[in-house]
């Protein structure tokens, strides 16, 4: 049996990484451009964090071993990217018409459009953390459990810090809509820290 | 827990990939358990010994 293959069609980790954070950063520039001009802070911060991702991103492709994907990732980053692709898309719309809308039932619908390719990520993520390897799905899990702990931890402190009346005045939406970007940033950052108690010497 | 997953693919000449793809996990994962940072589940530790031809607790043992 021979190693993987290295030709130019052969999925392997690194370019997936590699091509991921390239798109966010090119997808950022557009995002911090558009919004800067337009005065949309929401666009803004979309363009602040798909940077900062895409640079994370290409920082883990740096440092990941080439190797090909399994076909369970194949088959998540089938399932992971048109839900990705879809979830940015919608909530541009979202973003660009909801404030347009006259009627209530229509601004709420275009609010939680985007919640659709979300529901899409969640069944990616359960169905791929299912059907890994048993070491892959233990690292996940703890990643996940430390995720779910240090966000939770961190949105109750915030949440304690205005009692001390230290003149914070925080919407509730505002900081409601950071959690799930939250979560999942600390799940990357956890995710390799973890996966490291489980590596030797190559 | 000690095992001999290592030796006994060296044995057959393959590297970590190849025993990976033959029971269908990662490489990583048979990297941990080679290096003894992870203890296979039973029903995987069985695969291993049926793949060698062995029995599982002349791979597996508990050590010291």
């Amino acid at each position: 049996m021979s190693e993987p293959s290295k030709s130019p069609l052969k999925l392997t980790n690194r370019r997936i990484l590699t091509a991921m954070g390239g798109m966010a950063v090119l997808g950022a520039l557009p995002c911090l451009l558009v919004g800067g001009l337009t005065h949309r802070g929401w666009l803004v911060t979309a363009g602040i964090v798909a940077a900062v991702t895409g640079v994370a991103w290409l920082l883990c492709a740096r440092f990941a071993r080439e190797e090909a994907l399994r076909p369970v990732h194949r088959r998540y980053l089938r399932e992971f990217l048109p839900a990705m692709v879809g979830y940015l898309v919608l909530i541009m719309v979202s973003g660009t018409l909801v404030s347009r809308m006259e009627s209530v039932v229509g601004r709420m619908a275009l609010a939680v459009l985007p919640l659709l390719p979300i529901v899409l990520l969640i069944r990616a993520m359960v169905r791929v953390l299912r059907d890994q390897d048993e070491l892959e799905r233990r690292i996940d899990l703890e990643a996940i459990a430390i995720a779910a702990m240090s966000t939770a931890f961190g949105f109750f402190s915030f949440g304690l810090l205005p009692l001390a009346d230290i003149g914070w005045h925080v919407r509730g939406d505002a900081v409601a809509i950071w959690v799930m970007p939250c979560l999942f940033a600390i799940f990357g950052i956890a995710k390799p820290l973890v996966a490291r108690r489980y590596r030797d010497h190559e | 827990m000690n095992n001999h997953v290592r030796e006994l693919r060296g044995d057959q000449g393959w590297s970590q990939a190849d025993l990976a793809e033959r029971l269908d996990v990662s490489r990583q994962t048979v990297n941990a358990i080679e290096t003894g940072k992870y203890d296979p589940s039973l029903p995987l530790a069985f695969k291993i010994a049926a793949l060698f031809g062995r029995p599982i607790e002349s791979i597996f043992d508990p050590g010291a």
